[in-house]
């Protein structure tokens, strides 16, 4: 082993593991973070394959285990997934629409020690919430569902993607988590990959939506403070800096798709020349330290100008390698949504087209 | 649920910690760590001996008097860093206050 190799090795362990146990949902969001070549049923990971990554990740140092999907309650074995990673020591987080739970299936994963529930809503209504979705009565659903977590005594979390079409009820959306019992809410404005880059015109919000957001999210936070803890993405496309995605590539965390293939972030398919090892064939720990798409990015060699000398370059790593990917073509180049990248102009000319307002037909995931 | 924002912790508060919210060993880094909800709080000495103080029986006054004794220190001075750190894990749902 060459001593460079050593030297790229993380200062940091994961803490956390997001596992897309399938990509199957009923749900079809327009904005889904799921890759658009979605992995069929017949390629996935089985029980026993995944206790054991949970295993190896709790040995490597992961504390927390996001459940995730797709929908992962459309898997049957969840129950028994969430018992093998309580065993291993893990603090088990259900990211879920609801749909597919039933309160039977909740007793169980009660039982099977989970810790956390993360519920979806994508608005505050109806006719918005399922729109949005593109299924008929799930907000309806996932309020009972709501009320069963709560019922068992298990934390509950509000997920709410926030874009164009439903910021104007941010508000009520806060007043609706409180009112479910919510501990937690997590708004997080579209990220603009794959599916949701398919309806970028329908989603962007607007500078001053992005604007009223902040200033709706502060004043809730000062209101709420020890009622409900809000967590906040804001619109990156309206930023002057990057986001320091991940917390940095390959220094937090790792999530591993249906199929058991460990990518960096949930996007990282979009950048094809990076090659992604599989749990089938290595152990995590392996694809951790030594996989090659892990330390495509790790440290700071691989920037280029203004990134490699910037003072920012150890708080924003560079912003988000897949929309440098998306938007510059490059995945070393400095992520356009950086005012300091020379292409920043792309971002004014994406967001000024957005303020058209687009009524398209969305591009729903999956359909 | 209360109706708003916790300001101060008296001392006949009793502190509890909420479902979802638990002390681990984490081996990996040879540390503790307090586990919430996307949360994961690196606990010092100071902050494990409170932790260790909480069992949602006992008042914050108690807790505090506990403390000085173990540390052999000013119950005005621990009573103050008490309140603080549990003022703000409350601030984040982390503990649970009845006054």
């Amino acid at each position: 082993m060459s001593d460079s190799r050593v030297t790229q090795k993380p200062r940091t362990l994961p803490d956390s593991l997001l596992a897309e146990l399938t990509h199957r949902c009923p749900l079809a969001c327009p904005y889904c973070s799921n890759p658009m070549e979605l992995k069929h049923h017949s390629e996935e990971l089985t029980t026993e394959v995944w206790i054991s990554v949970f295993r190896q990740a709790a040995a490597l140092g992961v504390l927390h285990l996001h459940l995730s999907g797709g929908e992962p309650a459309s898997r049957r074995d969840l129950e028994e997934l969430t018992k093998g990673a309580q065993e291993a020591g893990l603090y088990t987080n259900l990211i879920t629409s609801g749909i597919g739970l039933t309160e039977r299936r909740m007793d169980a994963l009660a039982e099977a020690g989970l810790d956390h529930v993360q519920l979806s809503l994508q608005g505050v209504d109806a006719a918005m919430a399922d729109r949005i979705a593109g299924y008929a009565g799930g907000l309806e659903r996932k309020l009972s569902v709501a009320a069963w977590v709560t019922a068992r005594n298990l934390p509950l979390t509000v997920n709410a993607v926030c874009h164009r079409q439903n910021f104007a009820r941010l508000d009520e959306m806060i007043d609706l988590a409180v009112r479910l019992g919510a501990r937690r809410l997590e708004i997080a404005t579209v990220q603009f990959h794959g599916w949701a880059q398919a309806n970028r015109n329908q989603l962007m919000p607007t500078l001053e939506q992005a604007k009223m957001a902040s200033e709706t999210v502060h004043a809730a936070r000062e209101r709420l403070k020890g009622v409900l803890v809000i967590d906040y993405v804001p619109a990156d496309y309206h930023a002057t800096f990057p986001k320091a995605c991940m917390g940095g590539w390959g220094r937090t965390g790792l999530n591993v798709d249906p199929t058991g293939k460990v990518l960096p972030c949930h996007a990282a398919e979009s950048i094809q020349h990076l090659r992604f090892d599989n749990v089938r064939d290595r152990p995590l720990a392996d694809i951790w330290f030594d996989g090659e798409a892990f330390n495509a990015f790790r440290g700071f060699d691989w920037m280029q100008e203004p990134c490699r000398t910037c003072d920012r370059r150890e708080l924003d790593f560079g912003g988000c390698r897949c929309q440098a990917m998306a938007l510059a073509n490059d995945s070393a180049a400095t992520d356009p949504v950086c005012s300091r990248s020379p292409l920043h102009q792309l971002i004014a000319d994406i967001t000024s087209a957005a303020l058209i307002a687009d009524d398209s037909p969305f591009v729903y995931r999956g359909r | 649920m209360s109706g708003g924002a916790i300001v101060e912790i008296s001392d006949q508060a009793i502190v509890r910690l909420p479902s979802g919210v638990r002390l681990k060993k984490d081996e990996a880094r040879d540390r503790f760590v307090l586990l919430a909800p996307e949360r994961a709080l690196i606990m010092d000495p100071i902050g494990m001996a409170i932790l260790g103080e909480i069992d949602g029986v006992k008042t914050v006054g108690q807790m505090i008097d506990s403390l000085a004794s173990a540390y052999a220190a000013d119950p005005q001075m621990i009573g103050k860093d008490v309140k603080a750190f549990l003022l703000d894990l409350a601030g984040r749902r982390i503990v649970e206050i009845s006054q």
